[in-house]
Parts: C-alpha cells; sequence; structure tokens
C-alpha cells in the first residue's frame, strides 16, 4: 500500500466548472505526488487552481458547478475520486484534514469551541462527549493554547485572529489525521502571528509525522517550511521538485519570473521585476501552454502543443518546451 | 445576558405609555365631540350630556387618561353595550386568540422552517421548485377561501372535523391550519434565503471538512446560524396573529379578539376599542421582546452589547 512512501499521489486531475459564462477550465492536468511527513508547498496566484485541487482531494468541490472529468487522487494507494460519500466521511477529519485562510469565518460563530470540537472528536472516534471533551483539551495543549479548559467554553469572537487559527488547527488535528491540507493558513495574520503558526504547523510535523499540503501565494513561506514545491498557473503544475531544485534552478520561465518577482533585501530598487500580462481567463484559455502569452522564451510550438509535465533531471519536474537552465528536452 | 433582559425591560416602559396614550386619545381625535360621537347620530342632547358625564368628558385630559387607565384595571371602565367591565370583556376573548395563535404560529413554524431548509439544500432543483410554488400559492391565497375549502372537505365531505365554533382541541385544527398555512409560506421563503446564504459561509465548509455528515452538519451548524432573520418573521406573524385573526376568526365562528373589535367598532364600543387596541400593542411589544431575548439565545454575540 505505501508504495514509495507516497501518502498522495495527485494524477492527471481534470476539473471543469459549469457556469452561466461558460465552462471555466479550473484544473487542466495536474500531477504532484507528497511523501509521508513531507511538506509540500502548492504556489500560484489567485484563480491558479490551487483551492481546487485541495478541495478535489477532499471531495468538498461543490458539484454542480464543479465536474471532476479526469485524474485520480490516490490517497495510500486508494482512489478517494472512487469513494462513496459516506467512506469519506471517515477520511475527512480523521485521514485529511483541512485549515482555512480566513480564521475569522472559518469557526462557527454560533458554538463554542468546546462544541464544535467534541462534536467532530465524538463522531470519529465513536466515544462520549465527556471523553472528547479530555481529546479535545489535549489537541489544544497541543497546539500551545494557553489555559485550554477556559477556551473550550468561548465563542470564536472571543478569542484573537492567532487564538482561533490555533483553535482551528488544534480542530483538524483532533483525530490525528495523516495528512493536513492548509489552505493559505496565515495570509489573514500578521508577521510575528504567521512566524507562530508556521513554527506550530513544523513541530506537528515532527510529533505526529503528519505529512502537509500548503496552499499559498507566499514563496517566503515555502522557502521557510517546505519540502518540495509545485508551482501552479492557470490550472496546470508548470513545475513540481524539491525546494532546492526549485529555487537554485528554476526550471520554467514562469517560476524564475515568480523568483525575481521577489524583491532583494540588501539592495535598493526601483522597480519591482514583474511578469508582464495578466492571469488568463480559464472560460478561453490561451491554446498550447497556457502561459505562452506572457512568456519571453516562447517558440513556435508553445501556441500549438500544450507541453506536458515531464521529469527533467531526477526528481524535477516542468511543464515547458523550452525549460531554463540548458535543460534539453 | 442577565443586563440584555434588564435594559430591554425597561426599554418597554416608555413605548408602552405611548401606545396607552395614544389608544387613549383615539377618541379625542376623531374630529367632533366625543360625548357626541359616543352617543351616536340623532342623539338626544340629554342622552349626550349623560355620556359626557358618565366618561367625565369635561374633566382635563390628563385625569380623563389617569380615569381610562385605572378603570381598566379596577373595572370602572365599562363596555357601552354590556355594562360589563371591559378587561372581563376582553380577557377571555384574548385567551381564545392566544390558544389559536400559538397553535397557528406551531403549525407555520414547523412546516415553513422544514419546507425552506428542503429547498435550500435542493436549491434549483425541481424540489426547490415545487416548494417555492407551494409557499407563492400560500401567499397568494386569500385566507378565507383557503378556511372555506378546508371546511368543505373536511368537515362537509368528510365529516371528521367541526366546521367552526369553539370547543375541544378538534375545534382548533382547522382555523389553526388555515392561518399557519399562508403564514407557513412566509417563513418557508425567509428560511429559505437564510439558509442559502449561511451554507456558503466558511465555517460550513470548515465543518463538512471535519467529517461530520451533511444532515449534521445543516441542521445543526447552518440552522442555528440562519435562523435569526427567521425568528423575526416568526415573531411578526404571532404578533399579527394575536392581534386578531379577523378573517379567520370570522369564516369558523371563533370567538377571538379580532371579532371583538370589529364588532364594537360596528357598534361604537369605544372603550372595548380603545382596550382591544391597547392590549394588541402591549402584546406586540411583548413577543418584539421575546424576539430580541431568543436572538441573544441563538447568536452569542449579540448577548455583549
Amino acid at each position: 500500500m505505501k508504495k514509495n512512501g507516497k501518502i498522495l499521489e495527485v494524477q492527471n486531475l481534470k476539473v471543469y466548472f459549469d457556469t452561466e459564462e461558460g465552462i471555466v477550465k479550473a484544473l487542466e492536468d495536474v500531477s504532484f505526488s507528497l511523501k509521508r511527513s513531507e511538506i509540500l508547498g502548492v504556489i500560484g496566484e489567485t484563480g491558479s487552481g490551487k483551492s481546487v485541487t485541495a478541495y478535489t482531494i477532499t471531495r468538498l468541490l461543490p458539484q454542480p458547478p464543479g465536474m471532476i472529468l479526469e485524474g485520480k487522487v490516490l490517497f495510500e494507494g486508494e482512489d478517494l475520486l472512487k469513494k462513496s460519500e459516506n467512506e469519506m466521511l471517515d477520511i475527512r477529519g480523521e485521514k485529511i484534514s483541512m485549515i482555512f485562510q480566513e480564521p475569522m469565518t472559518a469557526l462557527n460563530p454560533v458554538f463554542t469551541v468546546e462544541e464544535q470540537m467534541t462534536d467532530v472528536i465524538s463522531y470519529h472516534e465513536k466515544i462520549s462527549k465527556k471523553q472528547a471533551a479530555e481529546k479535545a483539551i489535549r489537541a489544544l495543549e497541543l497546539v500551545k493554547i494557553p489555559d485550554p479548559s477556559l477556551v473550550m467554553k468561548k465563542y470564536p469572537h472571543e478569542l484573537s485572529g492567532g487564538m482561533r487559527q490555533r483553535v482551528m488547527i488544534a480542530l483538524a488535528l483532533s483525530c490525528e489525521p495523516e495528512l493536513l491540507i492548509a489552505d493559505e493558513p496565515t495570509t489573514a495574520l500578521d508577521v510575528t502571528i504567521q512566524a507562530q503558526i508556521l513554527a506550530l504547523i513544523l513541530e506537528m510535523r515532527e510529533k505526529l509525522g503528519l505529512s502537509v499540503i500548503m496552499i499559498t501565494h507566499n514563496f517566503g513561506i515555502v522557502s521557510e517550511i517546505c519540502d518540495s514545491v509545485a508551482v501552479m498557473y492557470a490550472g496546470n503544475i508548470v513545475e513540481f521538485s524539491s525546494i532546492y531544485n526549485v529555487f537554485e534552478n528554476p526550471l520554467h520561465p514562469y517560476t524564475e519570473g515568480l523568483l525575481k518577482a521577489i524583491p532583494p533585501l540588501d539592495k535598493d530598487v526601483e522597480s519591482l521585476n514583474v511578469i508582464p500580462g495578466v492571469v488568463p481567463n480559464l472560460i478561453h484559455p490561451p491554446s498550447g501552454c497556457r502561459f505562452h502569452p506572457r512568456c519571453s522564451r516562447k517558440l513556435d510550438i508553445c501556441e500549438k502543443k500544450p507541453p506536458k509535465l515531464v521529469e527533467l533531471t531526477d526528481g524535477h519536474f516542468v511543464a515547458c518546451h523550452n525549460p531554463l537552465g540548458g535543460g534539453k528536452r | 445576558m442577565k443586563n440584555l433582559l434588564i435594559r430591554r425591560l425597561l426599554l418597554v416602559i416608555p413605548i408602552l405609555f405611548g401606545v396607552s396614550v395614544l389608544s387613549f386619545l383615539l377618541l379625542h381625535l376623531i374630529p367632533g365631540d366625543p360625548a357626541r360621537i359616543i352617543a351616536g347620530i340623532g342623539a338626544a342632547p340629554e342622552d349626550v350630556e349623560v355620556i359626557r358625564k358618565e366618561f367625565n368628558l369635561d374633566a382635563p385630559l390628563y385625569v380623563q387618561y389617569i380615569s381610562f387607565i385605572t378603570g381598566l384595571f379596577n373595572g370602572n371602565l365599562k363596555s357601552i353595550n354590556t355594562q360589563d367591565a371591559v378587561i372581563k370583556e376582553i380577557i377571555p376573548r384574548f385567551v381564545n386568540t392566544f390558544q389559536l395563535s400559538l397553535f397557528s404560529i406551531f403549525v407555520s413554524s414547523i412546516i415553513g422552517i422544514t419546507f425552506g431548509i428542503i429547498a435550500a439544500v435542493k436549491r434549483n432543483t425541481w424540489i426547490d421548485n415545487l416548494v417555492m410554488g407551494f409557499s407563492l400559492f400560500g401567499i397568494s391565497m386569500p385566507i378565507f377561501w383557503l378556511g372555506i375549502l378546508l371546511m368543505l372537505v373536511f368537515s362537509l365531505y368528510l365529516n371528521i372535523l367541526p366546521p367552526g365554533g369553539k370547543g375541544g382541541f378538534q375545534h382548533i385544527i382547522l382555523p389553526g391550519i388555515t392561518l399557519g398555512v399562508a403564514s407557513a409560506a412566509i417563513v418557508a421563503r425567509m428560511t429559505r434565503a437564510s439558509m442559502l446564504q449561511v451554507l456558503n459561509q466558511d465555517y460550513i465548509r470548515t465543518a463538512l471538512s471535519t467529517g461530520l455528515p451533511k444532515g449534521k452538519v445543516i441542521v445543526k451548524y447552518a440552522l442555528k446560524n440562519a435562523l435569526i432573520p427567521v425568528v423575526t418573521v416568526v415573531g411578526l406573524q404571532f404578533g399579527y396573529m394575536l392581534g386578531g385573526a379577523v378573517l379567520t376568526e370570522s369564516v369558523f365562528g371563533w370567538p377571538g379578539l379580532g371579532r371583538l373589535i370589529v364588532d364594537s367598532i360596528f357598534n361604537r364600543d369605544y372603550p372595548v376599542v380603545q382596550a382591544g387596541i391597547l392590549l394588541i400593542a402591549v402584546v406586540f411589544v411583548l413577543v418584539n421582546l421575546g424576539v430580541d431575548l431568543l436572538y441573544a439565545v441563538l447568536d452569542p454575540r449579540i448577548r455583549r452589547r
């Protein structure tokens, strides 16, 4: 079951949305994999399909309008896309948990922390509410919440943003999942709290052997905590490798552009490096490679044929007809 | 919570004073001489003078107001028709109306909330359209027509329920359903709209991501959030019902407050009309107070304000 120590393999995921304006081709061909206890960063601009990927994995994608057309999501060797809704209930929260961007609205405002946590724990572990409450307190202690039994009685609006995100993490980890999908968990928090939450996620990986998918649009976060990174552009994974490979030796022009857009701290710069153009409309995406209208290394083939994600060097995947670094195809 | 209750109760006092003044002034705001109005067109001048004396209409207004209020409670304020104390006349009628309203609001909430949830969860499907179609029908339909229809079916053809009057529990069923169904239609629409909004919230996605079954997420985590606007509407409906559902009461011969007030208006029985209006206003204020407190029960964020 645990071949190659891979906990999750996403293969050729194709997800469209049927909207009034037309078919939104949200994910075209998304493949990546995640090893046990690894932290994978999924990075991309807004609308690149990061969250759609996350919701497809957990089958929380609203269908309709969403349509999962092709692909597999192999979790511990089993295809989640073939599971029934009832089988998914035993996976969500128990084996795969999620945390979200906005801790302000991700917790239910009219129930106490205790109610929200014990409901989930007693449902999955089939234990009494009282036992669940003890377990919830331990989970809150784990995420370093001071005075957990007091916090249990509080409503979300009585907690600070950082505390709420800690509660959210405690809720997600309360049933000891194998995989945590974090959808921009620190975007809404100020930087000191951000650092604390990231440190907490790293610590949970050490303590619980947790695997993490970290969805973000911030390369800083990726460099701080991730082991590998998948770069998404307009519904495709354009580059996927270890963090070292991607930062030191980016192969895709888009990745290079993103890295160049980070202003250097040691020099004064007049203006930021930006990638020209805007993210394409996914109802009528560009032909061939979806990045070609903005690409400085465009070849004729780029307009005609979408590039496949291939392993160019050892463990370094890229979807590009004319990759950087002299890599030949 | 306790502070909120005290503050709201204190707020009720000036409102009650205001409505009592208004209902008292009713007689004086009608153009003309109040004594003559009470006596009716073509009354002999002597009769008018008797009435003027009896109702103390020569005294200053504030004295009249005080004697109106005290008379209400000590029974000195009497119905012109029956010469009974107004309070004795009104209270049993109000109890009848209260029973009918309670039954109707129960029917209306159960049907309305259930169908509203179903429509929201199955939005844009034929189930949603069907529920909303019925709801539109419920809102548009004249209430007396539904009453007569129910009476025909259940009393005349099936002969299982009495067609009207006041007696045992079976007497309340037809008027209660008639009144309840019309209001259920409004409650269903409100529940659907509010549920749709809540179902899109982040915390519902969170609840689903923790693996709780969808049914539980909807009935527990979504519904409690969606109930606030629904409670508002149910409260208003309940208030209207308590004010007397004249049409339903007339169709089913239900001896309620609404009919008493209408009859009293025709009979120019002003003390009864005034007391009735005052009672309805008081009840409305109290129902709204109850709704406010229910908000606080539902939403902890309101408790602190």
